[in-house]
């Protein structure tokens, strides 16, 4: 099947995503109670086979927030943070410094639920506004893994129909703490098209 | 000084075969399957990155090395190409893993559990005996093949390393 996407697409879906990205960014200000600067996110489209490399290796320990959408596309969205990202998330959240490899208490695993919750939301509802169709997010599930071990269930959504997913890299920051945070969004090739379409340019 | 045996990568939907000493690895399974033929006569060794059960549900008919059933198959005429002979293969499986819970299964969710079910399924169709297993758990893994003994390294993140 081929999927394809128009330079046109891309920038419309790069304008959206660096909109839904704003709102985030701001939803992420108030969580945190100060201000966050964001940069401007990078759109690719990516083989299915290079996705683990660029999220720094297949063997990369990551950190990821899944949600199921329901609604008029339904689809998976993955929040991966790397784990420098996720202990200079957690310092700010609660003043702890966290090792490199250490094990994250429950209440560290819920708050970056919220997080990633609050993140996809945001990004989610100015999508929801622009294409006018209706996402659900259910309730985040949470895993600390292997960066190819996490994203291999997401791109089995896909596997069946294409070897080619749409990646969304953000960077927040917070002075000079660097979050770097990937949303990983793989509504199959059909659905893609509905995007685009609400979007008007479906055939562009 | 001895030297380190080349290793090949196998990447998600792939398959590769070697001949020792050469080491066959696959980085960072999850609910994927790595299916790994050998057969010790020869010291050839086979690997397969499964990631779908079935060919028979889905779109793409491309690759058939995506799917257990059509890639396993697949694997064992590779082998036959080099010499190895289907009833001297024995098999070694890992992965499989369900890598989030969530409330309410859906299928998607236990692909892991399928994908291990679909492999043992058509292992024994052809008659392939499974010798060694690392499957399931909610953890991911690495796994190198090394052509010179059949051994199976298993790594994990948090839940040990093995020799399988």
């Amino acid at each position: 099947m081929v999927n394809d996407y128009s330079p046109l697409q891309l920038d419309v879906i790069r304008e959206v995503t660096n909109i839904g990205c704003g709102n985030a960014a701001t939803a992420l200000s108030k969580v945190l109670n100060k201000r966050v600067d964001m940069e401007v996110p990078s759109v690719q489209l990516l083989q299915l086979a290079d996705v683990p490399d660029t999220l720094g290796g297949a063997e990369q320990p990551m950190v990821a927030i899944m949600f199921q959408i329901t609604g008029d596309i339904p689809c998976s969205i993955l929040f991966m943070l790397d784990q420098s990202s996720v202990n200079r998330m957690l310092s700010i959240l609660f003043g702890v410094n966290k090792a490199m490899g250490e094990q994250l208490t429950p209440i560290e695993q819920s708050a970056l639920m919220e997080v990633g919750n609050i993140l996809s939301s945001a990004y989610l509802g100015s999508l929801s506004e622009f294409t006018r169709l209706a996402f659900q997010l259910s309730v985040p599930a949470f895993a600390m893994d292997m960066a190819g071990a996490i994203i291999d269930i997401a791109l089995l959504q896909m596997g069946g129909f294409s070897d080619t997913v749409l990646i969304i890299e953000n960077t927040f920051r917070d002075g000079e703490d660097l979050v770097k945070a990937n949303f990983l969004m793989l509504p199959d090739p059909a659905l893609m098209d509905r995007i685009f379409t609400a979007l008007g340019v479906g055939n562009a | 000084m001895m030297q380190s045996p080349q290793v090949t990568q196998v990447g998600m939907a792939q398959l590769a075969t070697a001949l020792a000493p050469h080491v066959l690895k696959t980085l960072g399974l999850g609910s994927c399957v790595g299916v790994c033929l050998y057969d010790a006569r020869l010291r050839i060794g086979g690997m397969v990155h499964i990631m779908l059960p079935e060919m028979a549900l889905y779109q793409d008919k491309n690759n058939a090395s995506k799917y257990a059933d059509t890639g396993i198959p697949l694997l064992v005429r590779e082998m036959g190409r080099l010499g190895c002979v289907s009833s001297r293969l024995t098999a070694k499986l890992a992965g499989g893993a369900q890598m989030f819970a969530f409330a309410g299964q859906s299928d998607l969710m236990r692909i892991g559990t399928r994908n291990v079910d679909a492999a043992r399924l058509a292992l024994h169709q052809l008659a392939i005996p499974v010798v060694a297993e690392h499957v399931g758990g909610n953890f991911g893994r690495t796994i190198e093949l090394s052509c010179e003994t059949g051994a199976l390294g298993v790594r994990t993140i948090g839940h040990g390393s093995f020799t399988i």
